[in-house]
C-alpha cells in the first residue's frame, strides 16, 4: 500500500473517503496534505495547492483523531519527536506539527493545542538519480552533499542514491533520525534501500552514525539534513576512518552555504568533494553535480 | 413420600449450588482483580522502560499477561486492531463492560478512567494513571479478600438453610 494511502488512513472516515476517491493521476502528484484547524483540507502538488471539501472545515476533534492515529494511540512512544515538532508514520510520511509549546529550562517539552499539520507524502522516485550516478561514482564514490531549499526532493534523491550505491556493491550505513528515509516498520524498511544497507532509525544522527561507523564497517555513511554543529563529530569521525559520506543540507547552493557561519567550520575541513544542487526548472527537478 | 424426600434433597442441593455459585463468583472477582493489577503493572513497565506502543502491549498481555486478564486484553486488542487508535477509549470501555462486569462500581470506574488517559499523554502521566488504577484494584482486592471468608460462610449457610427450610415445608 502506498504512502498516500497510509497518510489518508490517518483522517476521519469521511475525509479518508474523499482522498481515496480522488482521480488516480491526481493522487500520484500529491506531495503534501495541509491540515489547519477551522479551514478545509489543502492538497499540495508540484502545480500548487488546492482546497478539498470546502464545506467541511477541519475541527479540533479531527486533529485529535489524526494525531491519535499517527501515534498509534501511543503518545508516549512519539513524545520525543512531538517535542521536536514532528511524527513519522508507517509509509514514511512525516507529519509536521504546529501548536502551543510548553517550555521548561529553555527546552520545548511538548506541543499542545495542535493547530495545524503538514503531512509530507514520500515518493520513491526510482530512477531519479540515473543521470548523476555515473558522475558521482566515476572512479570511486566521493563525499557528496545534496543541497537545496526545503521541499525540493533532497530526501527522495538521497534514498535513491543509497539504493543505487547499495546495489552497486557499496556497504551503506543509514542514520535515519526521523524515520523518513527507510520508514522502518517492525524491523522492515518500507522503501527499497538496496541489498547492502543497514539502518538505525529514531536515534540522533550523530549517535547513530558513530554507532554504525564503529560496529557496521560501512563504505558509505548516509545522513539527512545535517546541521553542521550537531553533526560535525560524526562527520569528522567518518572522514577520519575512511568512510565516505553522503548527506543532505538545506541551502540554495554551495556558495550560499559557504557564507553561513554554521557551515564555514564544516567546509574548512575540506571533507566534501562533490555537491548535487537541486533546482526546479519549468516544473521539473534538475540535478547539477559540481566540485566543492 | 419418596417423591417428597427426593424433592427435599433437590431443594437442599439447589441451596448448596447457590452457595457454590456465589463463592465461585467471589473467587473469580478476587482472581480477576489480582490479574488485572498484575498485567497493568507490566503495561506500566513496558511504557516506562521501553516506550512500547499500546498496540504491542495489548497483544503481549493478551498472550502472556496474568491468565484471568488475558480475555480482557484480547478484547481490547481485537477492537483496537479493527477500529483504530482513535477509538482506544471506546475499545477499552467495551472490554470493561464485557469482561469486568463482576467488579465493583469503583473498580470499573477506575478502569474506565484509565481508558480515558491511555495513549494520550507522555510517559509520566500515563504511568501515574496506571499506578492509580492499580492502586484502586489492589484496594478492592484487599477489601474483598477480607470479606471473602465471612461471605463464603454467609452464602453457604444461607443456601443450605433456605434449602432445608423449603425441604421441611415440602415434607
Amino acid at each position: 500500500m502506498d504512502s498516500l494511502y497510509h497518510a489518508a488512513a490517518l483522517f476521519p472516515p469521511d475525509i479518508f473517503q474523499t482522498l481515496k476517491t480522488l482521480p488516480v493521476g491526481f493522487q500520484e502528484k500529491i506531495e503534501e496534505l495541509r491540515v489547519t484547524r477551522d479551514k478545509p483540507l489543502s492538497v499540495k502538488t508540484n502545480e500548487g495547492e488546492r482546497l478539498l471539501c470546502q464545506n467541511r472545515p477541519i475541527t479540533a476533534r479531527d486533529i485529535d483523531h489524526i494525531v491519535l492515529s499517527a501515534t498509534g494511540g501511543s503518545y508516549h512512544s512519539a513524545a520525543e519527536t512531538i517535542k521536536q515538532g514532528y511524527i513519522t508514520v508507517k509509509g514514511g510520511s512525516r507529519i509536521g506539527l504546529c501548536g502551543e509549546g510548553a517550555m521548561r529550562g529553555g527546552q520545548n517539552e511538548t506541543l499542545r493545542y495542535i493547530s495545524s499539520l503538514c503531512i509530507r507524502i514520500p515518493r520513491p522516485a526510482l530512477g531519479c538519480a540515473d543521470t548523476i550516478f555515473p558522475t558521482l561514482c566515476a572512479d570511486q564514490f566521493l563525499n557528496t552533499l545534496i543541497i537545496s531549499p526545503p521541499g525540493m526532493g533532497k530526501t527522495t534523491l538521497l534514498r535513491e542514491l543509497v539504493r543505487k550505491l547499495s546495489a552497486s556493491g557499496y556497504r551503506v550505513s543509514l542514520a535515519d533520525e526521523r524515520g523518513e528515509l527507510a520508514s522502518m516498520y517492525q524491523g522492515v524498511p518500507q522503501f527499497d534501500l538496496g541489498p547492502r544497507t543497514d539502518v538505525i532509525s529514531n536515534v540522533t544522527k550523530c549517535q547513530a552514525a558513530i554507532m554504525m561507523i564503529r560496529s557496521m564497517a560501512p563504505d558509505i555513511l548516509a545522513m539527512d539534513e545535517i546541521t553542521a554543529t550537531a553533526d560535525l563529530p560524526a562527520i569528522l569521525e567518518a572522514a577520519g576512518c575512511g568512510v565516505s559520506l553522503l548527506a543532505t543540507v538545506h541551502g540554495s547552493g554551495a556558495s550560499d552555504l559557504k557564507q553561513k557561519k554554521m557551515f564555514r567550520e564544516l567546509f574548512s575541513y575540506d571533507i566534501f568533494q562533490k555537491a548535487v544542487c537541486i533546482e526546479l526548472q519549468r516544473g521539473r527537478r534538475v540535478y547539477t553535480v559540481m566540485d566543492l | 413420600m419418596t417423591i417428597h424426600v427426593i424433592g427435599a434433597g433437590l431443594l437442599i442441593l439447589a441451596g448448596g449450588l447457590f452457595a457454590k455459585n456465589k463463592t465461585a463468583a467471589l473467587k473469580s472477582n478476587l482472581t480477576m482483580l489480582a490479574s488485572l493489577a498484575s498485567s497493568l503493572q507490566v503495561m506500566l513497565s513496558e511504557i516506562q522502560v521501553n516506550l512500547t506502543p499500546i498496540g504491542e502491549i495489548l497483544e503481549m498481555l493478551s498472550a502472556f499477561g496474568a491468565p484471568c486478564s488475558r480475555r480482557f486484553f484480547q478484547e481490547v486488542s481485537d477492537q483496537f486492531t479493527a477500529q483504530g487508535a482513535p477509538y482506544l477509549e471506546q475499545c477499552w470501555n467495551t472490554a470493561v463492560d464485557r469482561c469486568c462486569a463482576g467488579l465493583s462500581d469503583e473498580e470499573q470506574r477506575a478502569m474506565r478512567t484509565l481508558g480515558e488517559v491511555l495513549g494520550r499523554y507522555g510517559v509520566d502521566e500515563e504511568c501515574a494513571a496506571i499506578s492509580r488504577c492499580v492502586s484502586e484494584l489492589n484496594t478492592g482486592h484487599t477489601q474483598l479478600r477480607r470479606r471473602y471468608s465471612a461471605d463464603v460462610r454467609l452464602y453457604t449457610g444461607l443456601g443450605l438453610t433456605a434449602g432445608c427450610i423449603l425441604a421441611i415445608v415440602l415434607l
